[in-house]
């Protein structure tokens, strides 16, 4: 267990420098983002209204209230959280292969410790995932001060306040990376989990068997997909409907197999195919 | 422990961040205002069997669907996931498929439904269009034989389909042991529009279109017009002998408004017993009636506004006459809008201000109502237990009866 602990600590600081970027990055590009957006929002909408010779009231009825939509819609704000993700996605393949093709051959340090090859699969998976979760809730923490922001430079009159949660609902993005309800987020994160396992697994091929293995590794992935999406080829072609919650059932347990079945499959590849 | 800093203080930020901020979004749908009647007159028993579908907003981008039912107040987000996935879904259907699990699968559209005493039967135009924009129609059918939980399923092909572009079933009855199924049918032509009313008849156990009779037929050409329409069915699966079809003709101007021509629709009844269509004359039945009128299959019922009251006027079918027209105890007002069902021999009448800025909410009134005498059972109005949500308006979406 501590030497488990020990190695996700180990991948959380070997990637510290670039997470601390990204969460710089979209701290400043997206703090910049609610400034300068809001400033340009309200000039266009005074330039409007000089032009037209509209009160604020008129304003509003013609062209809507500001809220905080706006701000959320623009590159500024999503282009970080779009990196972010294309990083970590990056990482998931990059934390495998540093150790095969970095500086001095890290793998075979890493394999001589006297720790289960399981421990390190799930370290690295644990720390990509918490990395992850790391990022939402930076962002969850950040969103509240942007919002504040934005409230209090834009005049009452022109402004349409929204909660946190409405604007994570009424953004896509957002509501994509932050679930509206803690049970949807638990089946975002887990997807994303199981995804995670398939794609470590058909790393793992890949290191296994070199070119032979890609081949694996995409058969695979493609027969997890089938598998994972069989309800809705049998509710297709088989002419038989399941109700909502049975889907729902299903899709959970051929999740949580095919999960598992990654795990044990990518350590056992790990412990017994990967070679240096 | 140096050495553990950055993974601590992930985990830490994760756990506090993330939960904290769940646990606000689901104490925030509890602070909601909880919408009760109170009653001004009658038992509040009467409320019991009574659903009603609504929603919360605000004039920027608050929206939360809600449920009243048996006076008690459910936002969609305090309840579960399952739940949630399911639906919303007709309390009928809920029904059904909480009694023949089975056969109801795949099966949701209630008007698609026939329920009587020994059998539940379904039919339902499965239509796909091929590359060619042909569209290639089977009949779903399904017979449920309720004592021993026998299933019949098939699907057969749709006649002529090749002329059909559209066909959308909308009754269904078992009448000798045959299945009539009502659709209405876009048809296929190239320079004008027709729209037909057909009747299939299907016999079940040999698996086979008996006839498919073209009750009515229309063809028009823009700038003309024609819509066919049906009272509000309140009991969809339950038996019935007679439909009514308004058929209403109209013409669309060139500034894009549409305006109706009463003087040549006209109002059309089959009797599916007798196999009879006939046009129902204007004295026994007015077009305007039928059109916004409720039907159970042996009644129409019709709500009209009259010098300040409403009023419920009820068609026998098997008479062919007016038989009662009763005033409800309550105040109309020309900016309420009124959401009606009928159920139980009573009248569900749900009259609500539609909120416009910056005015408060007038509270939704509820009237419940003996339909043959008009005698109030029950009358009551919504309270808020928040004061500071006026803000907020509902919006009713429909009344459902269980």
């Amino acid at each position: 267990m501590m030497r488990y602990i020990k190695l996700v600590n180990f991948e959380i600081n070997r990637f510290s420098k670039i997470y601390l970027s990204l969460l710089l990055i979209t701290l400043v590009s997206q703090f910049a983002g609610v400034i300068i957006v809001t400033k340009s929002l309200l000039k266009d909408a005074r330039d409007i209204m000089k032009e037209e010779r509209l009160s604020e009231a008129a304003y509003i009825t013609n062209y809507g209230s500001l809220d905080f939509n706006h701000i959320a819609n623009t590159l500024l704000f999503v282009g970080p959280i779009a990196l972010s993700a294309v990083a970590l996605i990056f990482y998931i393949f990059l934390i495998w292969y540093r150790d095969w093709f970095g500086k001095n051959t890290f793998i075979y340090r890493l394999l001589m410790v006297p720790t289960s090859r399981l421990s390190i699969y799930l370290s690295k998976a644990t720390a990509i995932f918490l990395m992850v979760l790391g990022l939402i809730a930076f962002q969850i923490i950040i969103l509240p001060m942007q919002n504040a922001l934005f409230n209090s430079n834009v005049p009452e009159a022109l402004l349409n306040e929204m909660s946190i949660s409405t604007i994570t609902i009424a953004n896509p993005i957002l509501s994509l990376i932050i679930p509206s309800t803690f049970t949807q987020f638990l089946i975002s994160y887990g997807a994303g989990l199981m995804i995670m396992s398939i794609l470590f697994t058909s790393i793992m091929f890949e290191r296994s068997f070199r070119i032979k293995g890609i081949i694996m590794g995409l058969l695979y992935c493609g027969i997890a997909a089938v598998l994972f999406l069989a309800p809705f080829f049998v509710m297709g072609f088989g002419n038989f409907h399941f109700y909502p919650n049975e889907l729902f059932g299903l899709l959970l347990a051929i999740g949580i197999i095919l999960t598992g079945l990654s795990v044990w499959l990518g350590a056992w590849l790990l412990k017994n195919r990967v070679t240096v | 422990m140096k050495r553990y800093l950055c993974s601590i203080i992930i985990g830490m930020v994760v756990i506090l961040s993330i939960g904290t901020y769940y646990v606000k979004v689901a104490s925030s749908a509890s602070s909601l205002p909880k919408y009760t009647f109170k009653t001004l007159e009658g038992s509040d028993k009467e409320l019991d069997p009574v659903i009603i579908n609504a929603s919360l907003q605000n004039s920027s981008n608050f929206y939360e669907p809600l449920t009243i039912e048996s006076n008690t107040t459910t936002y969609e987000s305090e309840r579960s996931y399952l739940e949630n996935l399911t639906g919303r879904q007709g309390h009928e259907i809920e029904r059904l498929v909480k009694e023949h699990r089975s056969f109801m699968r795949g099966k949701d559209s209630i008007s698609s439904l026939y329920e009587d005493d020994d059998f539940l039967a379904y039919a339902w135009v499965n239509s796909e269009y091929t590359k060619s924009g042909n569209m290639e129609a089977k009949f779903d059918i399904g017979l449920l034989e309720k004592k021993d939980e026998e299933e019949t399923s098939f699907q057969i092909e749709l006649p002529n389909q090749g002329r059909i572009m559209n066909a959308d079933v909308r009754d269904v009855q078992l009448v000798h042991s045959k299945l009539q199924v009502l659709t209405m049918n876009d048809v296929n032509s190239n320079s004008e529009q027709t729209k037909e009313v057909h009747l299939y008849t299907i016999d079940i156990a040999n698996k086979k279109v008996l006839s498919d009779k073209t009750l009515v037929s229309e063809s028009f050409t823009y700038p003309d017009q024609v819509d066919f329409e049906m009272p509000i069915d309140v009991a969809p699966s339950m038996p019935n002998n007679m439909v009514f079809i308004s058929l209403i003709k109209g013409v669309n101007h060139e500034d894009g408004s549409f305006e109706e021509k009463l003087k040549e629709s006209k109002l059309l009844s089959y009797n599916y017993e007798t196999e009879k269509l006939e046009t129902v004359k204007k004295e026994s039945l007015s077009l305007d009636m039928a059109r916004s009128g409720y039907s159970d299959g042996k009644n129409l019922y019709a709500v009209e506004m009259k010098s300040g009251k409403y009023r419920i006027k009820t068609f026998d079918f098997s008479s062919q006459t007016l038989t009662n027209d009763k005033e409800l105890d309550i105040a109309a007002n020309k900016e309420d809008q009124y959401t009606a069902a009928f159920k139980n021999g009573r009248v569900y009448f749900l009259l609500n201000r539609m909120n416009q800025e910056g005015k408060t909410n007038k509270p939704a009134k509820l009237l419940i109502a003996d339909i043959k005498t008009g005698k109030t059972l029950y009358k009551g109005e919504t309270v808020m237990n928040k004061k500071n949500s006026k803000i907020f308006g509902l919006f009713i979406d429909d009344l459902e009866i269980k």
